[in-house]
């Protein structure tokens, strides 16, 4: 999908985020910049403790009170920054313009009230939906993510449904105020790889159909590689790569993508050992001086260490945040 | 390398859970049957990997070879003994031969004790051993996991994951074992760090002989570990293969199906076309015939009739003889 013509949906613009931690304040989400289109499904990469759940959170405002902060850039939706918004205005954002999908179904959804009712709270507060008019509202939603029985299901509650059509009520709790913007957190993570799967395919139905854009959080390849049109990289709290899917695989230019994908191992492809990433991802209180990947790069040299880099570009559609960009180096 | 005598054998092995009804709960309703017919044999220096869905029956299989669970039916062998007729001194040395590592470094260890106690610990219930052996022996295991001696004194907290799994490794190690059952041993782990823990243990196996059993959802993993591989549906295998003849050459529908869900990073964008529909029927009423045929894209009425059995279709390639595959062999 070419993503120069689609409108863009959701900027966000040098985001940067502190949390309070016993060592005093570390910042998670470090001047994190990226356009999302309409229609179009930006992968969000990174491993735990990378700040890409942090990221969602802050874009949705969902961060936890005293704990976490935003303390710079803006995140706009239909050309209004959400970050200076009052909470009252932030609520007509939520919901209708950009929903969320969580991690785990089994937790994400409360277990004493009816499927109807979760699937129906935003269209009653926000439509003034009620009675027969709901009912069929809900009924729909449920249907358009596919979950049998619909007309039975809506008064099910969360613990008569297996973890798949779960996570398919969350789906349609998701779609049901109509947003612009899905994020989804990593959605698949506690589902069978066939469940998975379905899930995942008509995640792309609902999204061609209503033309939402995505912003998929995953760890995982094999999804970015069919899911998603660009994907943002992340490491230690920054966006280290962001490239159009087929780049990303085939020509990635941070080092640490590249040591990323030799490290997995592929369905096809023999290898007698795996490529591996020496050391750890650093702890975000004790980031290294210069980029934070340096001390685990195999290409790293002087200036890495010294001065945090850029985001150079790269190719049409890709950046980096590596000195080897560099164009005055050369 | 030779045929040699298997150091694990699973002969029709069943393990049935009782399902009490009724008022009191003291009649019979019925039995889950977690696992129904294993057979297979492990060699020595081998891997074999279980893969299924949740409820597929790898954990139970796992149990019982671990003598944590006895079978209801069939006999698991180790080393040509049947384990339901070892006497006190079987059972000591069997639980030194066979170790186990689990999913979760985070609470597979206990976190108020030492990382030289939790690896000290079966040598000292083990063996009698002075305390300075038994010191020089968790240095000695600290170094073949990648570890420094010195941080024996250390917590589990003060241990990223990828070393959890390390000191995890060595305490299993601990009583020089000759087969581990490995449960998902990299998943809680970070993509960077999996394939760290993966070298490491094809490293110790190649090194010390080690067999392992090895259950494991993410198929590119399996292929790369393992000699054999077993595909789990309701408590049957329903294909087992050499790793790479079987993901070059599925027969079962379910083994392709699984593998169609993997999500391989070269099938950019076009999976999900042969994605299967529905979710693992209840293991208490299994259905008749193939159990697949409820989910299978090439089911007839006549796979409810005939219970299919496991064939060698090809040298080493074994496969439950439901229609499909035969019409396909033909």
């Amino acid at each position: 999908m070419s993503d120069t013509g689609a409108r863009v949906v959701l900027r966000v613009e040098n985001l940067t985020t502190e949390l309070r931690v016993s060592r005093g304040t570390v910042r998670a989400v470090d001047n994190v910049s990226f356009d999302l289109h309409a229609g179009e499904t930006l992968g969000l990469v990174g491993e735990s403790g990378s700040g890409k759940s942090l990221t969602c959170l802050s874009i949705l405002r969902l961060l936890p009170d005293g704990v976490g902060r935003i303390t710079g850039g803006r995140v706009i939706c239909d050309d209004v920054d959400l970050v200076p918004l009052p909470e009252e205005e932030m609520r007509s954002f939520r919901g209708r313009r950009i929903a969320i999908i969580l991690q785990d179904p089994m937790t994400s959804l409360n277990p004493v009230l009816s499927i109807g009712d979760q699937v129906g709270e935003g269209l009653r507060l926000y439509r003034s939906l009620k009675g027969k008019p709901l009912r069929e509202k809900i009924i729909d939603l449920l249907r358009g993510m596919r979950i049998p029985a619909p007309e039975a299901r809506i008064d099910a509650f969360p613990h008569e449904m297996s973890g798949g059509m779960r996570q398919r009520v969350g789906g349609a709790i998701g779609v049901s105020g109509t947003p612009a913007v899905l994020i989804a957190d990593e959605p698949t993570t506690a589902l069978d790889a066939t469940v998975q799967a379905q899930y995942l395919s008509l995640l792309r139905d609902v999204q061609r159909s209503q033309g939402l854009a995505i912003l998929f959080v995953t760890h995982d390849f094999g999804i970015v590689a069919n899911m998603c049109d660009r994907v943002a990289v992340m490491y230690a709290g920054r966006i280290v790569e962001l490239a159009p899917v087929a780049q990303l695989f085939d020509q990635p230019a941070h080092p640490y993508t590249e040591a990323l994908l030799r490290s997995v191992p592929d369905l096809d492809v023999d290898v007698e050992r795996l490529y591996s990433i020496e050391g750890q991802p650093p702890a975000l209180h004790a980031l290294p001086r210069g980029c934070s990947f340096a001390p685990r790069c195999a290409q790293a040299h002087g200036i890495c260490l010294e001065r945090a880099p850029p985001m150079f570009d790269v190719a049409p559609g890709q950046k980096a945040a590596c000195w080897k960009h560099d164009p005055n180096a050369r | 390398m030779p045929d040699s005598a298997p150091i694990l054998e699973l002969r029709e092995v069943r393990k049935h859970y009782p399902v009490r009804g009724g008022l009191l709960g003291f009649k019979r309703a019925g039995a889950v049957r977690a696992v129904d017919g294993v057979s297979f044999k492990v060699k020595a220096g081998e891997t074999l990997s279980i893969v299924g869905e949740s409820g597929c029956g790898k954990t139970t299989t796992a149990r019982m070879i671990l003598n944590l669970e006895a079978p209801t039916e069939g006999s698991v062998h180790f080393d040509g003994a049947r384990l339901d007729t070892l006497d006190a001194e079987g059972l000591r040395a069997f639980r030194s031969s066979v170790q186990a590592v689990f999913q979760d470094p985070w609470s597979s260890l206990n976190p108020r004790l030492k990382v030289a106690t939790i690896i000290a610990e079966p040598l000292v219930v083990n063996r009698a051993m002075s305390a300075g052996d038994v010191k020089d022996r968790i240095a000695e295991l600290m170094v073949q996991v990648g570890l420094r001696p010195e941080q024996a004194e250390l917590y589990p907290h003060q241990f990223s994951g990828g070393q959890r799994q390390r000191i995890a490794i060595a305490r299993a190690l601990s009583l020089s074992p000759r087969l581990m059952v490995l449960d998902e041993p990299v998943s809680a782990l970070d993509v960077s760090i999996r394939a760290q823990i993966l070298n490491l243990l094809k490293d110790l196996q190649d090194k010390q002989g080690l067999s392992y059993v090895m259950i494991a959802h993410h198929l590119a993993t399996v292929r790369h570990m393992s000699h054999q591989v077993a595909v789990m549906y309701l408590g049957q295998v329903v294909e087992m293969a050499p790793g790479k003849e079987l993901f070059r050459n599925p027969r079962h529908p379910y083994t392709k199906a699984l593998y169609a869900a993997a999500l391989s990073t070269h099938a950019r964008g076009s999976a999900f076309a042969n994605v299967i529909q529905g979710e693992l029927p209840s293991p208490i009423a299994p259905p008749s015939g193939c159990r697949f045929h409820t989910r299978c894209p090439t089911a007839t009425p006549a796979c409810a009739q005939t219970e299919p059995t496991l064939i060698e279709i090809e040298a080493g390639h074994m496969v439950q003889n439901c229609r499909c595959v035969m019409a396909g062999a033909a």
